[in-house]
């Protein structure tokens, strides 16, 4: 290995330090703590007949701010027979308005908030 | 040797990347969100979705070592489209627009350059996810790329390069943390003098980190349309010829749901840098839409 390399290799690991404070300072102010596990619990299989009633509640999770959370609006209100979309971000609660008669699955709403980038507790 | 001159006509350009960013706004849906201006993250579309950003920078360089160009004033418009092709797997397109005005040390007299950098084609493939609780995240991201030499002489490494990366991001509570690297392999190497960072003839290292914290809402709720965050970035860019430079960018991040600003201060706090000129001060503002 040439010298030149091998400061190159060792100018790369000292690249990594400046990284730390800021690391630090999150795990500080975070306390590193890890909330409920509740995205553990095994992936459900949700049904695939169309809901009847007017309104579904799905709850998720890793929802992180409100620009994140509008891409599961974008995604639920694509789908037929779905008309107004409620997000809470604190409790992860989205409860979403049906009406005609083609409605959405539970599994289809699932599906949507899946590809949104979330993951799904329950659709009730 | 003085680096060539490629100067476009201005209002040409600024016509064409008007008109450009009109297009990519009126086809753009969603953003990606808790992202630092210039820290990488986790986050993307969702799938079948569009997301738009605009990133304006300002850097006041110092003397070019290769041209002998003072006191330049860059500008650089990055329009940024991203595609979610699944849920988890991303397409991004790079496009940044160059307007800089230098005084020639040859001539004495102060020139205009404008022109696009290489254009740069990433995936972004999120291989890990925990979201612990209704809010709470943790992810992690692989991505790969090329960047083209579409760019304008002084603006492009002149060679198809390849990009590698990784992006871990988590957020607790009120508090953000984005980790992302980035290795850049110059395949040829800029024949003349480059006036970007990181398109030189060297290959590059890139380490981005983002600390965010929300300023409001202290809780959010149903009624939650909007948030602010304090940015705090550190980024930095090691090119194997040896010049290394390290930048501190505080700022702020304001989002609604329908589009976001930011803004932040760009300060360098370590240079060492032989290959073109060093910035000495800058300034990053953002914007993104949603439509």
């Amino acid at each position: 290995m040439s010298v030149h390399a091998a400061r190159s290799r060792c100018h790369l690991a000292l690249l990594t330090l400046p990284m730390l404070p800021m690391l630090l300072m999150f795990s500080a102010a975070t306390g590193c703590q890890s909330a409920p596990a509740i995205a553990d619990a095994p992936q459900t299989v949700f049904p695939t007949t169309p809901l009847k009633q007017d309104f579904a509640t799905i709850t998720a999770t890793g929802l992180s701010c409100p620009l994140c959370a509008n891409n599961i609006d974008s995604t639920l209100k694509k789908l037929p027979g779905v008309q107004t979309v409620d997000i809470d971000l604190n409790t992860g609660r989205i409860t979403v308005g049906l009406f005609g008669k083609a409605k959405p699955s539970k599994a289809s709403l699932a599906t949507a908030v899946v590809n949104a980038g979330f993951t799904v507790l329950s659709v009730e | 040797m003085p680096s060539p001159t490629y100067r476009l006509p201005i209002q040409q350009s600024l016509a064409a990347a008007v008109a450009a960013a009109i297009m990519l706004l009126l086809g753009s849906s969603i953003v990606s969100a808790q992202e630092a201006t210039s820290t990488p993250s986790t986050t993307q579309p969702a799938m079948g979705h569009f997301a738009f950003r605009e990133t304006l920078r300002y850097s006041q360089l110092g003397t070019d070592p290769v041209s002998g160009d003072t006191d330049q004033h860059m500008l650089v418009a990055q329009s940024t489209l991203q595609y979610g092709v699944t849920g988890s797997f991303s397409l991004t397109l790079d496009i940044p627009a160059i307007l800089a005005d230098i005084r020639r040390t040859s001539s004495g007299s102060t020139d205009t350059d404008s022109g696009f950098a290489d254009i740069t084609l990433t995936a972004k493939y999120r291989v890990w996810q925990h979201d612990s609780s209704p809010l709470n995240t943790t992810r992690l991201s692989v991505t790969g790329g090329l960047e083209l030499p579409t760019g304008d002489g002084a603006y492009s490494s002149d060679s198809v390069d390849p990009i590698a990366g990784l992006v871990l991001m988590s957020i607790i509570d009120r508090w953000g943390f984005t980790q992302a690297i980035r290795y850049k392999f110059n395949t040829s190497g800029s024949g003349h003098g480059t006036k970007l960072a990181g398109d030189g003839s060297a290959d590059a290292f890139r380490h981005d980190t983002a600390l965010l914290y929300r300023l409001d809402p202290a809780v959010y709720s149903a009624q939650t349309k909007a948030a602010v965050y304090a940015m705090l970035e550190c980024n930095g860019l090691y090119e194997t010829n040896g010049d290394y430079e390290l930048n501190l960018a505080p700022g702020i991040l304001y989002e609604a749901t329908t589009f976001a600003v930011e803004f932040s201060i760009i300060l360098p706090v370590y240079e060492r840098i032989n290959y073109r000129a060093a910035g000495s001060w800058g300034l990053a503002l953002g914007v993104r839409f949603l439509f």
